[in-house]
């Protein structure tokens, strides 16, 4: 006869795989918003290329793309997943729409226009570092 | 004066054909993620490729014949196709894997989508290995590979601390936030990139094409050996250390061939980054050539075929027909807009998982006296790094593919 895990256990397991799941989106999305940031910074001091910098950012912008997706396409397991989950998709939205709005100002050649969105990518990135020690 | 010039050749070939996608996306990656903890891998995999090339290179030179061949008639059929269909396969991954390398090089200078060019560098790859003597272009990959030294000029200009540098080299610590299955699976990834299959083929090719049939070339090819393997492997460890001075304290870890050029980017400006993807180009495009011609190679060696030689192409048809078929496999598979980076990773995982069936007929060939004559047979030297270095891959294979599963090819 096959045991079933009680309820309690298996709500315990699918809260844990949530918080873990969380934490690789977020580490994934901080590291693509570092490599944005990193970009605007070679930027703001004339040591990129124009074509390398458009490459780079269209790469940022459909990882954080696609690791929105993925995170929106696991269910949070119990009740008090979701506000975990709503706080970091709302998080998540917001590095997607930054690093939108910097591949297309690169795309239009307005590369000097990314050096200010650097104290916001800072931002960004601190605001999902807060997920990290949920690790 | 002409001798000291072909040695320099020689061993520029060596140095470049040693750095390929795998060791650009690997280094850059582990540097990234785990410093300098895993450089202690690097020398390993150099240490173990000497080995086995000059091992590889030296029964050519004895038995006038490619390693394979020699393989295939002193261990018989069946265990020669196992070997030849592993290698086979991790090699024309890696065909696929550096021919997007080029693609995503032209795509770093130009901004245009590097799927546009797979076909036309497939094309003009085919046209080379048909038309073109292999010889002088491999000269220019590799004398063009050398602008790979850039990373090594960044670390420079980034003033290290040197003394940090190598006490982190010498005192491997798994970084926080990471767990001991991922380094581990990095470590092995490190190794299937820098000691590969192919690069053992394609030496003891080389070896039979470049008429090293006498016990004269010996100091040639060792030259080549010892000092182009480990200034590929000081190259590794320059691009591990750009990482970790760059990106390591900034939290991003490598997903694109783009995120492996941006230190230099940091370090030297835009004259920099654009010998970095000149040397990217270089490399990938080198790699591509000899990833692909080794496919075509072992399979002509192992089936007796004729080999493509410029002038008697037409004698070679099956040779020929091989690389067409493993092109355009290569085209289809990268248009199927699968990542290359993941591709690459792939490769040089299942690389680790065939290195004990590259290496260990290596060995037994080398220590054959009855193939190898009294004075090319594997010496103690030889034979104790070649051993040693079996307790190393063998280990590296059994848990190459466990490791890709259980950490997610590292991003678990």
């Amino acid at each position: 006869m096959v045991r079933r895990p009680s309820r309690a256990s298996a709500t315990g397991t699918g809260y844990a795989r949530c918080q873990r799941v969380a934490t690789v989106a977020a580490r994934a999305a901080d590291s693509t918003v570092n490599i944005a940031e990193l970009d605007a910074e070679l930027v703001r001091d004339h040591k990129t290329l124009t074509t390398e910098l458009q490459v780079s950012l269209q790469q940022a912008y459909s990882d954080a793309s696609s690791t929105l997706s993925g995170f929106d396409a696991v269910l949070p397991p119990h009740r008090s997943d979701v506000a975990l989950q709503q706080r970091l998709d709302s998080a998540l939205s917001a590095a997607v729409t930054l690093l939108l709005e910097m591949r297309v100002r690169a795309g239009q050649g307005r590369e000097t226009e990314l050096v200010p969105l650097i104290p916001q990518l800072r931002a960004m990135s601190v605001r999902l570092k807060l997920f990290e020690p949920l690790a | 004066m002409k001798r000291v010039f072909g040695l320099f050749l020689g061993i520029v070939t060596a140095f470049g054909g040693f750095i390929d996608i795998g060791d650009l996306v690997a280094d850059a990656q582990v540097g990234a993620r785990f410093g300098l903890s895993l450089a202690f891998v690097t020398v390993a995999a150099v240490v173990i490729i000497m080995c086995f090339a000059e091992m590889s290179a030296r029964i050519a030179i004895a038995t006038r014949r490619a390693a394979f061949d020699v393989v295939r008639e002193r261990l018989g059929p069946k265990a020669g196709l196992a070997g030849l269909a592993a290698s086979f396969t991790v090699t024309a991954m890696l065909v696929m894997a550096e021919l997007s390398g080029v693609a995503l090089a032209l795509e770093l200078a130009t901004s245009v989508n590097h799927l546009l060019f797979i076909p036309v560098l497939a094309v003009v790859a085919f046209l080379i290995v048909w038309k073109l003597p292999f010889e002088p272009l491999e000269i220019v990959f590799g004398v063009l590979g050398l602008a790979t030294l850039v990373w090594l000029v960044a670390i420079t200009h980034l003033a290290p601390d040197w003394g940090s540098l190598l006490h982190g080299a010498t005192h491997p610590s798994l970084p926080h936030g990471e767990g001991l299955p991922t380094m581990l699976f990095f470590a092995i990834s490190l190794l299937g990139a820098q000691a590969t299959p192919y690069e053992t083929f394609f030496f003891s090719s080389g070896a039979v094409e470049q008429g090293w049939t006498s016990k004269k070339s010996l100091p040639d090819m060792r030259a080549n050996v010892l000092m182009g393997f480990p200034l590929g492997g000081l190259l590794a460890i320059a691009i591990q250390t750009a990482s970790m001075l760059v990106l390591a304290p900034r939290g991003i870890s490598v997903q694109h061939l783009s995120d492996s050029v941006s230190p230099i980017a940091y370090s030297l400006g835009k004259l920099g980054l654009a010998v970095a993807i000149l040397a990217v180009f270089a490399v990938t495009f080198g790699a591509t050539m000899e990833t692909l011609m080794s496919t075509a190679f072992i399979t002509a060696h192992f089936f007796g075929w004729s080999w493509g030689v410029i002038g008697r192409q037409d004698r070679s048809s099956r040779f020929y027909a091989l690389i067409i078929a493993v092109l355009v496999g290569a085209v289809l598979f990268a248009l199927t807009t699968i990542d290359p980076i993941k591709v690459t990773i792939y490769a040089v995982v299942l690389s680790s998982v065939t290195l004990p069936v590259t290496f260990l007929p290596l060995l037994i060939v080398g220590n054959d006296r009855r193939v190898m004559g009294s004075t090319l047979v594997n010496g103690k030297l030889a034979n104790t790094v070649g051993s040693l270095s079996m307790l190393v891959v063998i280990p590296a294979a059994l848990l190459a593919l466990p490791l890709l599963v259980a950490t997610k090819a590292g991003m678990g």
